[in-house]
């Protein structure tokens, strides 16, 4: 099961821009734990990246920052869940998305 | 009913509590207490941090209660997990089970623990005296 926050959201009741114009397509990244810590970062948000459609994909364009990134997020260990579901390597990106990578967990 | 937090808990009135919300209808109650150890692997633990995924975590152990309940006829269950700096034999987590036969509420209490340690995003990160290192997961 998988939501977007923006999917579902009634656009009747607005008003309409007077000018139509491209919105900006925004996703919210997150990293926790190990990861977090490596990265310097535990969330930003950025410009779905032109292209970009997929985890694949946002992952290479993340890689291409260079370092820590390429090598931090190269870990197969690492899990991803999209609006804070699990989801596999080859699961789709759009706009709204939160994104999150992790390492395994420890709780309990 | 889950609840993650910062603040400590009481094992006994999470058990009162359970006992309560049964109406009388439960012959067994089964309760795991996790708490956490002075020693892991050989060295001194003098703090253990736990982080976690705010909104995620929740969901997930929501959904390991729903699982439990659909799998086990339960009359009451609770988790409880806390979040932030712990210490040697502070509690970490509660999960406890509440039904009218005992081998239900042993099998639902045991899932809901190895559910949670499996599944929801928590992570452990130890203070040596030395130095500090995240917790590697047990071995599936």
């Amino acid at each position: 099961m998988s939501f977007s926050k923006n999917r579902n959201r009634s656009c009747a009741s607005w008003p309409k821009p007077a000018v139509s114009q491209s919105t900006v397509q925004m996703i919210q990244l997150r990293y926790f734990a190990s990861l977090r810590e490596s990265l310097g970062i535990g969330a930003e948000q950025i410009e779905l990246p032109d292209g970009v459609h997929d985890l694949a994909g946002l992952t290479r364009w993340l890689a291409e920052r260079g370092e820590p990134w390429a090598n931090a997020l190269a870990d197969k260990r690492l899990h991803i869940a999209i609006n804070q579901e699990i989801v596999k390597a080859d699961a789709g990106v759009t706009d709204g998305d939160e994104i999150a990578w992790f390492p395994p967990v420890t709780g309990g | 009913m889950i609840r993650v937090q910062t603040e400590d808990f009481d094992p006994g009135r999470e058990l009162e509590q359970l006992r309560y919300r049964n109406k009388g209808q439960a012959g067994a109650m089964v309760s795991f207490t996790g708490l956490v150890r002075d020693l892991n692997a050989g060295d001194t633990v003098t703090q253990m941090t736990l982080e976690h995924y705010p909104g995620m975590t929740e969901k997930a152990l929501a959904r390991i209660e729903l699982e439990a309940n659909d799998r086990w006829e339960l009359t009451a269950s609770i988790i409880v997990h806390r979040v932030g700096p712990l210490h040697p034999d502070d509690n970490i987590v509660f999960v406890a089970a509440a039904s009218r036969h005992r081998q239900q509420a042993f099998r639902a209490c045991e899932f809901m623990i190895d559910a949670l340690k499996s599944r929801a995003p928590f992570w452990k990160k130890e203070t040596l005296p030395d130095r500090t290192r995240w917790v590697e997961p047990e071995s599936s």
